[in-house]
């Protein structure tokens, strides 16, 4: 959650971005782990799962009052000696509620309530292998998988699960085949069940 | 600066020495750590990541604007038209990497897409009509069908279009990029309301985790 805009740049979750090197995955989403490789400055070559309870917390990923501009943000303002200021303020007025308060960043993980076990049973398939690798020490990035979705049988309605699964990625060589192959085939699952 | 040890920290940590060949090699996680140490050092590092920033941005900027004078061009559109630069391009800026392929993103409103278009248009770039949507084989069609079908007002967030360009690449700084022609993509992404609002939307809201097939973000995380 990074941008830039004619006078400013903003990181909106700078602690889990840069500080601890987390991605968010979402349902459905594209993973490229060769283009992750190639553009990594250094080779990223194994893997850790860990519980996503011990992965976000302190990573000002939960919700309560994040606002764009708060503590939390990472804001840069860039040179615009010769640049003229446009004349509305688009961006940085504070979306006020109805009740005249700050309305927060919405923010996907607030809605997570996670619980170790049922992380584990999710990933389940995949722990066997990803076990091997779980103890290796510094993270490059962590990579956040959405889980298969649950079909809600009262509503109808197909919704996701909302527990994340967790993997941590980091500097050590023979282990990424592992992790290509698993998250590959996690994100098969996704794409088949969002065919359906 | 009222504070004696915050002026002193100030005065030690914008020394030229500092300044100049000990924070180029600090990741930025360093760097938000100096600054927390006290307000001569955050004053120091805000003012050195806000210099070398608006360095490195124009750098990014001319690997797709290489002509003189096209980057603060770009710059100045982006002040009228307030449009956000989003994803990569960002992240890069702010984690001091350089990817070779990464393309320019870009959140603009509907009524200001024609403005941008035609300023892209005018340095070598073109539309590039997506395989699976024939009916949107040039600019004129997308934006028509844009309009037409009132997409924006649905629960579609945004629309993509696509430019692209080529060029002898003398310009590019990546040591990645020495082919004799480098490609560049931007990306626009066509909203109806603020773009902050629409990225705060699209990317961090829980009702958008369920519409699977929006997603933008790109995994860029590397090893330091």
């Amino acid at each position: 959650m990074n941008f830039v805009s004619w006078d400013r740049v903003v990181s909106l979750y700078p602690k889990a971005t840069f500080g601890r090197r987390a991605v968010f995955f979402k349902y459905g989403i594209f993973f490229d782990i060769d283009e992750a490789m190639e553009r990594s400055t250094r080779p990223v070559s194994s893997i850790r799962i860990s519980p996503p309870t011990s992965a976000l917390d302190g990573m000002k990923f939960l919700n309560g009052g994040r606002w764009v501009g708060d503590g939390n943000t990472w804001t840069v303002k860039l040179n615009t000696s010769d640049i003229r200021p446009p004349e509305s303020n688009l961006h940085w007025e504070p979306e006020l509620d109805d009740f005249g308060l700050r309305k927060p960043i919405a923010c996907s993980y607030s809605g997570f309530a996670v619980t170790k076990s049922r992380a584990f049973e999710m990933t389940g398939e995949i722990q066997a292998s990803l076990e091997l690798i779980n103890s290796h020490a510094t993270s490059a990035f962590l990579a956040f998988l959405q889980p298969q979705p649950t079909v809600m049988r009262s509503s109808g309605y197909k919704e996701l699960s909302t527990m994340p699964c967790v993997v941590l990625v980091q500097p050590h060589l023979q282990k990424l085949a592992e992790l290509v192959k698993c998250t590959r085939y996690i994100l098969l699952q996704h794409d088949q069940i969002a065919d359906e | 600066m009222s504070d004696p040890v915050g002026q002193s920290a100030y005065t030690v940590l914008t020394s030229p020495p500092i300044y100049d060949h000990l924070y180029e090699y600090c990741s930025p996680r360093t760097l938000l750590r100096i600054a927390r140490t006290c307000k001569g050092a955050d004053e120091a590092t805000k003012e050195y990541l806000s210099h070398t920033f608006s360095i490195r941005y124009a750098a990014q900027l001319r690997r797709f604007f290489p002509e003189a004078g096209d980057v603060l061009c770009f710059r100045q559109l982006q002040a009228d038209l307030e449009f956000l630069v989003f994803g990569s391009q960002a992240q890069q800026l702010l984690d001091c990497s350089l990817y070779s392929t990464s393309d320019l993103n870009l959140y603009v409103r509907l009524d200001h897409i024609s403005a941008v278009a035609e300023w892209l248009t005018a340095r070598g770039y073109h539309f590039v009509p997506e395989i699976h949507r024939p009916s949107r084989s040039t600019f004129e069609q997308a934006l028509a069908e844009i309009f037409a079908n009132d997409y924006l007002r649905l629960s579609d967030p945004h629309v993509e279009l696509i430019f692209k360009t080529h060029w002898a690449s003398t310009n590019v700084r990546s040591s990645r990029v020495r082919n004799a022609w480098a490609e560049a993509s931007v990306q626009i992404v066509v909203i109806r309301d603020s773009p902050l609002k629409t990225i705060l939307k699209c990317h961090a809201s829980k009702s958008f985790l369920k519409k699977h097939s929006y997603i933008l973000l790109t995994i860029t995380q590397h090893g330091r």
